[in-house]
């Protein structure tokens, strides 16, 4: 194990096997598809995924699950605390962009057995979100609503999850387009300054860490999109082999030739807030790297 | 000893048509002629070409090649000229040394002459010149050989070194950027434009604005915008204004960034060296507020700025996150970079403003220092404007290239 001790938590990088794994989201096909393409060319596994204790994949669903499709027996994991305050879970809001008719979207929920109550203010729909368990919400301009299911439809955290998807499915058959947010982006003055005036965003209801680890456990997965895991540290740029992880070794071996392979790099630390390979990151980074390859190289024609 | 080759030259200019080229070439061919070296233009509706013809095989005189060609100018109006070559009176350079020398600026009489003639005087002998306009912008480009030029105390480099200068002065005084690139067989192909955002990018003008407006921790905003301006201590500088804005909700100063004005031109050229293939970088002291608007340009691969640690609450907590970005450490992250793309140092365009801020400007392939205080700087080139995106005109991009963006 390589383990990069950090301000707030522990990074335990390791190699796991992938039947261990425990995905607690359903994936999206497109996604997977595309991966599993990609993972079929690429000579090596650029970053390694994030889970928890109990190998419940906190970040980078798709990819383990194109492992387990490329039949790959293991899979490099960075290991974290998911209890650690530090580590935090949101949620994935969905925004309609071309949104035709609030009428319509009123009439989809109520099919579902939905029941929608307006609410005057977003400070006022945050409160409902909060109180209310599995209550899901709406923002339209400054059009603001709560809507709720009875307990037969939802009973916990991914039968509301469950509703929320299918909604998505009858806006998608009436041909709304879907992207996914990030829940806090509805607090940035920028993004809803950005929303054209037919978008509409449904929030997500809001869960716990212990309902991602308890339906976990009991091999249940949630709707696609439904966590957004923010971990305030993340390791880069592994750049592992994939083939190693095809290999008939032992996991104590792999192991073993896992943490020589990245005692050999060096690791730069970089603050959050930084845009590395065209992405912005957040979070505290430690990118792995090889002087050789690059500074002390000299140009050869 | 071989046989003393009978080579004549045929220069010729006109109004440009089709077919040209292939009229010529056919006489040549006719009279058994074989072409050794040819070059063309067409500029601003004239045609002109220069070639260089072997002439031994030729059964024929070049009397007679003169003859073939008047018809040419009976048909197209264009008028020729044949001149014998001696081979050995020419005087090839048996060790050339080529540089590469951009000159840009507001066009004006006498730019052309008076450059020419620093070289003149150094017995640097230009190879090949090209000059573009664009508007009332000037842009020249000559390839000069310093094989010939005579070197003070017999140290080529402090010699060059001292042209550098020197030439970068007479730009400056005829208030003209120019760049000057070394060209040999170790010239590789740039990849990386890397910038310092504080003397680049980032209009010096517009940071009392900001002060005004960030009200009651104007004090430590100023002293953040030391890295914008002169500096004592950066490090302790940067430590005292992140202390100071301890307590201060982080979202509440977001905003205060939009008051930053950017160089005009940086966006834009960010856009066409990115869609020119190149990796961008950009290297900054300043905090992640206040370099929010030009990370967020589009296509940027590379940005490295400093954080304010934030509590939970998302409270500024007085501190910096580590490890703290300092001018002394941007080169340590040129560095990474590298590594990460695994490209060798000669691949990277670096623009900062030449001064000691800006160390990573230093062993890279090619070094401009943007606005410098002074024109004596230690870069391979310096660029005077006011808009940064004519940097594209010192990067050796081909003209049609150019032609494509609008900038």
């Amino acid at each position: 194990m390589f383990c990069i001790e950090t301000d707030k938590l522990m990074l335990q990088l390791e190699v796991v096997a992938v039947r261990h794994l425990l995905a607690h989201e359903r994936i999206l096909p497109n996604v997977a598809n595309r991966l599993i393409m990609e993972f079929k060319n690429w000579a090596s596994l650029q970053n390694p995924i994030i889970v928890d204790e109990n190998n419940i994949v906190l970040d980078g669903n798709h990819r383990a699950h194109a492992f387990k499709e490329l039949r790959f027996k293991y899979m490099p994991v960075c290991k974290i605390d998911y209890f650690n305050t530090s580590a935090k879970l949101r949620y994935w809001y969905r925004l309609f962009e071309n949104f035709p008719d609030f009428e319509k979207l009123t009439a989809i929920i109520q099919s579902h057995g939905g029941r929608i109550r307006r609410v005057e203010t977003r400070e006022k729909l945050d409160l409902a979100l909060s109180e209310e368990t599995f209550s899901c919400g709406i923002h339209k301009q400054d059009f603001f609503a709560v809507f709720t299911f009875p307990g037969d439809i939802v009973h916990d955290a991914i039968s509301a999850y469950e509703v929320v998807r299918k909604i998505e499915e009858t806006l998608a058959g009436e041909g709304v387009d879907l992207k996914y947010i990030p829940c806090q982006a509805t607090r940035e003055e920028d993004f809803c300054d950005g929303l054209k005036a037919d978008a509409c965003i449904i929030c997500t209801p809001k869960i716990t860490k212990e309902m991602i680890v308890d339906a976990s456990r009991q091999r249940q997965v949630f709707a696609p999109k439904t966590t957004r895991h923010l971990i305030p540290a993340r390791p880069l740029n592994v750049n592992v082999p994939s083939l190693w992880f095809k290999d008939e070794v032992s996991l104590a071996d792999i192991n073993e030739r896992f943490k020589q392979f990245l005692e050999a790099k060096q690791v730069k630390r970089f603050a959050p807030g930084q845009i590395i390979n065209g992405r912005y990151y957040e979070e505290e980074l430690f990118v792995f790297y090889s002087p050789e390859e690059g500074s002390r190289r000299h140009y050869q024609g | 000893m071989p046989a003393k080759r009978k080579l004549i030259s045929l220069s010729a200019i006109g109004i440009d048509q089709p077919g040209l080229v292939s009229r010529i070439a056919r006489k040549v061919f006719q009279l058994r002629g074989n072409i050794l070296d040819v070059e063309e233009h067409c500029r601003r509706g004239l045609f002109s070409i220069f070639l260089i013809i072997d002439f031994t095989a030729a059964e024929q005189s070049t009397a007679d090649l003169t003859r073939l060609l008047a018809d040419i100018k009976k048909e197209t109006g264009l008028r020729t000229v044949i001149t014998d070559i001696d081979e050995e009176a020419l005087s090839y350079s048996s060790s050339p040394e080529y540089h590469l020398v951009t000159v840009t600026g507001l066009d004006r009489p006498g730019i052309i002459a008076r450059i020419s003639d620093f070289f003149s005087r150094r017995n640097i002998n230009i190879e090949s010149c090209r000059m573009a306009s664009r508007g009332r912008l000037f842009s020249m480009s000559l390839r000069v050989d310093t094989g010939k030029m005579a070197m003070g105390d017999g140290d080529a480099v402090k010699t060059i070194d001292q042209m550098k200068h020197e030439l970068k002065n007479l730009c400056a005084h005829m208030s003209q950027s120019v760049v000057i690139q070394s060209e040999n067989v170790h010239s590789p192909l740039k990849k990386l434009v890397v910038f310092d955002v504080e003397t680049t990018l980032i209009k010096h003008v517009s940071v009392d604005a900001l002060v005004g407006q960030a009200g009651v921790r104007d004090k430590a905003i100023e002293g953040q915008l030391a890295c914008v301006s002169d500096y004592g201590d950066q490090l302790a500088t940067l430590k005292d204004s992140a202390a100071r804005l301890a307590g201060t909700p982080a979202e509440e100063l977001e905003s205060i960034g939009d008051y930053l004005v950017l160089t005009p031109g940086a966006v834009e050229l960010i856009r066409i060296l990115k869609s020119m293939g190149f990796k961008v970088a950009l290297l900054s002291s300043c905090f992640s507020f206040l370099t929010r608007k030009i990370f967020s340009a589009p296509g940027v691969d590379y940005a490295f700025c400093n954080t304010l640690e934030q509590d939970d609450d998302g409270v500024l907590t007085g501190k910096l996150e580590e490890p703290i970005i300092t001018n002394d450490t941007k080169d340590n992250i040129l560095d990474f970079i590298i590594s990460n793309e695994n490209i060798a140092r000669e691949q990277v365009i670096a623009v900062g403003d030449g001064s000691s801020r800006t160390h990573f400007l230093k062993n890279v392939g090619l070094s401009i220092a943007f606005q410098p205080k002074t024109p004596n700087v230690d870069t391979d080139g310096v660029l005077s404007s006011d808009t940064i995106s004519n940097i594209l005109y010192c990067m050796g991009i081909p003209d049609a290239e150019l032609e494509k963006y609008s900038f």
